[in-house]
């Protein structure tokens, strides 16, 4: 109360209020989110203050698309992302796991337990249930050849949480085939080098995997070709336009001809350039009916352009930085940053390369490519909410192939894991914790059924009889997991649902850290907030 | 109850006796209402047969020049369109009971005279339009022997479309293939030469055939107009600002567009007043956009309705038609207007014109602005149904935020509800609802978006989500640190700048707005990174505006460091990234000019204030510039971009720090005895600046655009040089250089631009004696357009800005126990980091003031 004293403005919570406070705040993030959880969640559609329309199943997007005001909730929707931004996945499944421990320990501290027991206890579970994690992982060899089936059934897990079944598992192929398309050897998978582009046109079932780049500018030239086969890339970082000098202020000209002079003189330098790509693609296409494409990062003015054009070159110019890097690996050759000695070597190659248009947008297909590290998956759909959300999901598939293959493991989904685990937790790690401790084991065992009970919420199954006959099979020795359908034990292995194991890991590690810290707080102290609040 | 005898004998006397010039169905129903005491409303119709009745026998003929003149003239009512689509009675109804009857003269006669000959003629031929002969050569071409002249140029430009033959610079312009050259031989050719090349290959060869379409009337819509343009609030964080595409242009289109409708209604009697396709105008043409030459007036109205309601230009239309002595200077602007602007294209093809500009903001702050503009997908009324999910769906919305009084009013315009301009059609109540629009304006603006008219790019406007921060708490360096590289934000922001400057041919520059009060100045300076990556030879001009409420001293010790910190590292960490940078933000307003009342609590005003002046300065490099030597009468000391910032900071100073003066509005050149002219009435927008500093080597650039030269007289452009070349040779302290920069136009006062004008601003901008402390305030609605003068100066009265902002650095951060170390270890500052930051600002220092005392070791 020291505080008052300083500040009498200064609003205070003690203790209770403050615990309460901060539970109260996570089982209400809890609930806003957990009907998002599983294959049978529920999608929220988020309509804005001037009608904008938000679709999502993901937590992650949800919980950016809110405005939190709650500070406790704020900690834990940072953890939460910070989730997603590590392992990609797995936002709602942290943010209803804290909401959980933070429910379960509500119940010890009513009955008078100190929060500092229970966080010990949650400390112990912790470590425990990491290492129980690394015994439960189902370890996949990812050598040369990884294996499809098993990246497949991660993806379509995954995706299949987010869209309906039947897009999901078209899309399960396009983001397996794109994570191995750009895969090399011995390297971590860099999945910048997948493009996502997207198109407003037609429907999400028309979504598809160009194996090659999709470019989302076309030429500025009219007499440039809409369409070219067998095409020579240059890729190429350098600037065909005219570019002022920096002492090209206006009265620095004596007269207009000197003007003119220096106007002239910047214009040959540029038009060098052009020319000596010009020569290259003589060199290189003299005689047959190839052609010469040039995606230039810097920009490329009308007079080059027309000289381009002249040449029969197709000229694109300003494209994205990571295009670069893109097209190298789709078409081969390498990025030139000057046009000074020009090979062929320098230049990739494409069997076709094509102008798409709508609207004022147009998109420029670099297709048919040899040998491609480089792909692009090009989604479409009929309206921008649409095409944001299966944005999301192959983010989000695409993380989790990723990730499988950099784990080379994965862990039985469909709540599996936590079932085992919390059976683990009660029959062998509380025998060994010694005193109160053990409570706060327990109390973490029980949150971390939270996940198979959700599912079996969201599927309008009675909870109860679901775990209770869960729990069974595994005191039986049976590791299985719940079927959404019937509320009957399945076996993930044989349904195929795997969940990433770092996924999981990140889940259980960042969880209960900040459950702890927010059980230790003693009090709440708001002062000084309104110093420049708008009058 | 009165009979339907009663009613016909009555309206039948109440015509006869009635100006028919200015009765409308409506009078006579209210005047019939009057008379019996009864509600007719369900005799409407009745009633409409007999007034068309009584119009037929009085003149059953009505068909000469005076006829369209009249119609001409009474903008105000005349015409109505009737929508080729619209079946539904009774919208038009509302029109159609509206119009004056004698305008209906014209119609009902024509229809008299005319429905049977169409009838005969419909028998007769059974195709639409022209049927002509073509020339061997466009046989060829076409590969069909007759076709109608607008098949031809339709397939003419489909041909061109495919082949995308229109120049990228200018679409109107065609650039021939070879097949066209051989067709046309030209190499290339303009939309509007083309259909005089195609008349020798098209040989008429049966008689026009009349449309099956009715022709009721034609209407311009009839609204009073809403002045103006947008207006920019800098308070958010613009990166490409962009300016007004002004009134004067569109004015100017409109003015054009006038002339093709009367010209249209000459061919219109020759063709009997029917909707055959009709040739167009040059001018329509252009406008169009689209080549066809030919097309039914429905049609001509219906994509003129869209451009209109597209680039919502519905509201100057009448301000022009109603002025038709419009002032001379706002049509020959000689500025382009496409420096700012992009004109673009919707996927169905509909017309856009939208700023360049990228704007960066929280969530939240769009108002009831829709984050994807309303341009490329209208928002549907219901929410659509989802397509990506089978199971359950829960819908939140969020409350609903209401648009004002002004918004709303664009958005009703835009849905065209016929039964809404009805009502509109009293004067009064438009100027009282015009009244109401200025009022809510001065007390409910909350979002910039709440004054702005302009319909946004989707790529424009950038809302950055999961901040969970208000303003108060993204209030230093440290809060928006993270910001930009986190997630894919940055990369978003990028791909949005990168959309614009694909499309630019010339990159003149960036304009890049920051409110560097809180954390988006750590934004800013992330995104100002990756453009001098990305975009190295583009200048970027920064300027760092702030409100009046930043600089507000906080009672707390702790904030007001916090406060001092971040605005030394703020600007530290920015100026190294562009190549001039200006602070613009004063802490109070109130002073700036006699002439204006600016509530600094309003950020609303303030904006107002430094959008003006930064419209002025962007005029420079918007002139049009028709060779290096030419002399324009509008306009005079183009600038381009790059030259402004090299005149600015590339001297032998290498000072980049610029202030910014302005005068608003600017007052007589050659000055009251009492006042002093413009440049002594120059005052700084920009804070913490020494005045009357004697400094030989600074630098300005002076815009002065619409500066009048006494009472009622707007000077020309040499008046204005010989004026301000007399002012320089005269004043004390003079610069080592000026450019000046001069445009005959003024700056048009938009509607939603604030009431800030004191009673003794007239109309034109005219300053008319002392203003009275007390006096009632105008607004848009009373002053229309103000001269303005706005200057870049490159001068060492900046010194204080820089050698405070040195100061709070070395006290605050680098001294040993300095008491704001630790807040720069929070904000990820290592020690050396904020040394260079310290070396940064005493290198400025320095280069302004040799003889400081910069040595960094005063510690």
């Amino acid at each position: 109360m020291s505080v008052r004293i300083l500040n009498p403005n200064a609003e205070v919570l003690n203790k209770t209020e403050a615990l309460s406070m901060n539970i109260n705040a996570a089982k209400g993030l809890q609930d806003v989110l957990k009907t998002n959880l599983g294959p049978k969640g529920t999608i929220k559609m988020l309509v804005g203050g001037a009608g904008d329309i938000k679709l999502t199943k993901d937590g992650n997007t949800l919980l950016k698309e809110m405005q939190i005001q709650n500070p406790t909730a704020i900690m834990i929707a940072r953890t939460a992302v910070a989730q997603d931004d590590i392992s990609g996945d797995g936002t709602t499944s942290t943010v209803i796991f804290i909401g959980e421990l933070m429910k379960q320990s509500d119940r010890y501290i009513d009955e008078g337990m100190h929060p500092r027991v229970l966080v010990d206890g949650f400390e112990i579970a912790k470590r425990a249930t990491l290492q129980f994690l690394e015994n439960f992982k189902t370890p996949v060899v990812m050598g040369d050849q990884p294996d499809k089936e098993i990246l497949r059934m991660v993806a379509r897990t995954t995706l299949r949480t987010k869209l309906y079944e039947a897009l999901a598992d078209q899309l399960t192929e396009i983001v397996m085939n794109a994570v191995l398309c750009i895969r090399k050897p011995d390297e971590p998978v860099d999945l910048f080098m997948v493009e996502i582009m997207h198109m407003r046109h037609k429907f999400d079932v028309d979504t598809k995997l160009v194996e090659g780049l999709v470019l989302d500018h076309g030429s500025r030239h009219s007499d440039m070709k809409r369409r070219a086969e067998n095409c020579y890339i240059l890729t190429a970082n350098v600037s065909l336009e005219y570019e002022k000098s920096e002492v090209n202020a206006g009265f620095f000209y004596s007269n207009a001809e000197q003007r003119e002079a220096m106007v002239a003189a910047e214009r040959r330098s540029v038009d060098e350039r052009v020319r000596k790509i010009i020569e290259l693609k003589n060199k290189v296409c003299e005689g047959t009916d190839n052609n010469f494409v040039v995606i230039n990062q810097k920009g490329i003015d009308p007079p080059s352009l027309d000289l381009l054009a002249k040449a029969g070159i197709v000229a694109l110019r300003r494209a994205k930085r990571r295009n670069m890097e893109r097209l190298v690996l789709a078409c081969g050759g390498e990025a030139v940053n000057s046009v000074d000695d020009l090979t062929p070597d320098v230049l990739g190659w494409a069997g076709l390369v094509y102008e798409h248009v709508l609207g004022e947008e147009k998109y420029t297909f670099v297709e048919n490519v040899k040998n491609p590290h480089s792909c692009t998956i090009l989604i479409k759909g009929p309206n921008d909410h649409t095409i944001a959300q299966i944005k999301d999901a192959v983010r989000d598939g695409l993380r989790a192939v990723k990730n499988t293959l950099e784990d080379e493991a994965v862990i039985l989904g469909a709540g599996a894991f936590e079932v085992a685990a919390r059976q683990y937790l009660v029959n062998e790690v509380m025998k060994t914790v010694k005193g109160r401790a053990q409570l706060g084991v327990e109390a973490f065992a029980d949150a971390l059924l939270v996940i198979p009970k959700t599912l079996a919420e969201n599927a309008g199954l009675d909870t109860q009889d679901v775990i209770i006959s869960l729990k069974g099979e595994h005191d039986r020795g049976n590791v299985v997991g719940l079927n959404q359908h019937t509320g009957e034990p399945i076996d993930p292995l044989i349904e195929g649902i795997f969940d990433n194991y770092s996924v999981k890991r990140q889940i259980i590690s960042a969880g209960p850290v900040i459950a702890s810290q927010l059980l230790l707080v003693d009090e709440v102290i708001r002062a000084g907030r309104n110093m420049r609040k708008p009058s | 109850m009165v009979t339907e005898a009663e009613l016909a004998l009555k309206v039948h006397e109440f015509l006869q006796s009635s100006d028919l010039k200015k009765t409308t169905n409506n009078i006579v129903f209210k005047k019939l209402e009057a008379d019996f005491g009864v509600n007719l409303s369900d005799k409407k119709p009745f009633l409409r047969q007999q007034v068309d009745r009584f119009l037929q026998s009085q003149y059953p003929v009505s068909d000469d020049d005076d006829d369209d003149k009249l119609v001409l003239e009474g903008h105000g009512y005349d015409v109505v369109s009737d929508d080729d689509d619209d079946d539904d009675d009774d919208d038009d109804v509302g029109y159609y009971d509206a119009v004056p009857l004698f305008n209906k003269l014209k119609s009902v006669g024509k229809l008299d005279r005319h429905v049977p000959q169409n009838k005969e003629k419909t028998k007769r031929v059974c195709l639409s339009g022209k049927y002509c002969t073509l020339s061997p050569e466009l046989q060829k071409f076409l590969g069909v022997p007759h076709m109608t002249r607008t098949e031809v140029v339709k397939q003419l430009w489909t041909y061109v479309k495919d082949k995308s033959l229109q120049d990228p610079d200018d679409g109107t312009t065609i650039i021939c293939d070879e097949t066209l050259r051989d067709l046309l031989g030209v190499d290339s050719i303009t939309i509007l030469q083309i259909n005089k090349a195609l008349t020798k290959h098209i040989i008429p060869r049966v008689k026009p055939l009349k449309g099956d379409k009715l022709w009721k009337e034609e209407k311009e819509e009839d609204v009073k107009p809403l002045k103006g343009d947008k207006l920019k609030k800098q308070r958010k964080e613009d990166e490409v600002k962009s300016l007004s595409k002004d009134k004067q242009r569109k004015q100017g289109r409109e003015a054009d567009m006038c002339g093709d409708e009367t010209q249209e209604k000459r061919q219109r009697k020759v063709l009997s007043g029917f909707l055959a396709p009709l040739p167009l105008s040059d001018t329509l043409i252009r406008f169009l956009g689209t080549g066809e030459t030919a097309l039914t007036r429905p049609e001509v109205i219906k994509r003129v309705w869209k451009y209109i309601k597209n680039n919502r230009l519905q509201d100057e239309l009448l301000g022009l038609v109603g002025e038709p002595d419009t002032d001379p200077v706002f049509k020959n602007h000689g500025l382009n207007m496409d420096v700012l602007s992009r004109s673009g294209e919707t996927q169905e093809g509909a017309l856009t014109y939208t700023p360049r500009l990228v704007s960066v903001n929280y969530q939240g702050t769009l108002g009831s602005m829709s984050s994807g503009g309303t341009l490329y997908n209208q928002i549907p009324d219901l929410p659509p149904s989802v397509a990506t999910w089978r199971g359950s769906l829960s819908v939140q919305h969020s409350q609903r935020q209401r648009r004002n009084l002004f918004l709303q009013r664009l958005y009703d315009e835009e849905k065209i509800q016929p039964s809404g301009v009805e009502n509109g059609h009293a004067g009064s109540q438009d100027d009282n609802q015009d009244m109401n629009i200025v009022q809510s304006l001065e007390n409910d603006v909350h979002f910039w978006t709440d004054f702005s008219k302009v319909h946004y790019h989707p790529q424009s406007i950038y809302e950055v989500n999961g901040l969970w921060m208000d303003g108060q708490e993204f209030n230093n360096y440290g809060a928006g640190k993270d910001v930009f590289s986190e997630g894919f934000r940055g990369e978003e922001m990028n791909e949005r700048l990168r959309f614009f400057l694909e499309e630019c041919d010339h990159i003149q520059g960036i304009q890049f707005l920051v409110d560097d009060s809180g954390g988006f100045s750590s934004v800013a300076e992330n995104f100002l990174q990756n453009i001098a990556d990305e975009y190295a030879n583009t200048p970027v001009m920064l300027f760092t505006v702030r409100d009046p409420r930043s600089h507000m001293c906080s009672t707390s010790r702790k904030r007001n460091i916090s406060r001092d910190l971040h605005d030394a590292v703020s600007f530290a960490k920015l100026s190294p990234l562009c190549k001039l940078i200006v602070p613009v933000g004063l802490p109070s307003l109130g002073t700036i000019s006699s002439y204006l009342r600016v509530n600094d609590a309003k950020p609303y005003h303030c904006s107002a204030v430094y959008a003006a002046a930064l419209h002025s300065l962007s005029l420079p490099f918007r002139m049009d510039l028709s060779g290096p030597a030419s002399t324009s009468s509008s306009t005079y000391g183009a600038l381009d971009f790059n030259e402004i910032v090299q005149t600015l900071s590339g001297q032998n100073r290498q000072n980049m720090v610029t202030i910014l003066d302005t005068t608003i509005p600017a007052p007589y050149l050659t000055g009251k005895p009492s006042e002093e002219p413009i440049l002594g009435n120059l005052q700084p927008l920009t804070p913490e600046v020494s005045e009357g500093a004697e400094d030989m080597h600074s630098v300005e650039t002076l815009v002065i655009n619409g500066a009048l030269q006494s009472e009622g007289h707007r000077a020309s452009v040499s008046e204005v040089q010989q004026a301000i070349s007399a002012a320089y040779g005269q004043a004390v302290l003079r610069p080592r250089f000026c450019h000046l920069s001069v445009a005959t136009c003024p700056l048009p006062i938009p509607l939603p631009f604030p009431t800030i004008f004191s009673d003794t601003v007239s109309q034109s901008g005219q300053l008319l004696g002392t203003p009275n402390p007390d006096c009632v305030l105008k607004g848009s609605l009373d002053v229309h357009s103000i001269p303005m003068a706005a200057r870049l100066r490159s001068s060492s009265a900046v010194l204080p800005f820089l050698s405070n902002r040195l100061e709070n650095l070395r006290k605050l951060g680098i001294q040993r126990g300095a008491l704001g170390g630790e807040l720069l270890k929070t904000w990820g500052f290592g020690r050396e980091e904020v040394e260079d930051m310290g070396e940064t600002l005493a290198k400025m220092v320095r280069a302004l003031d040799p003889s400081s005392d910069t040595s960094s070791d005063s510690d």
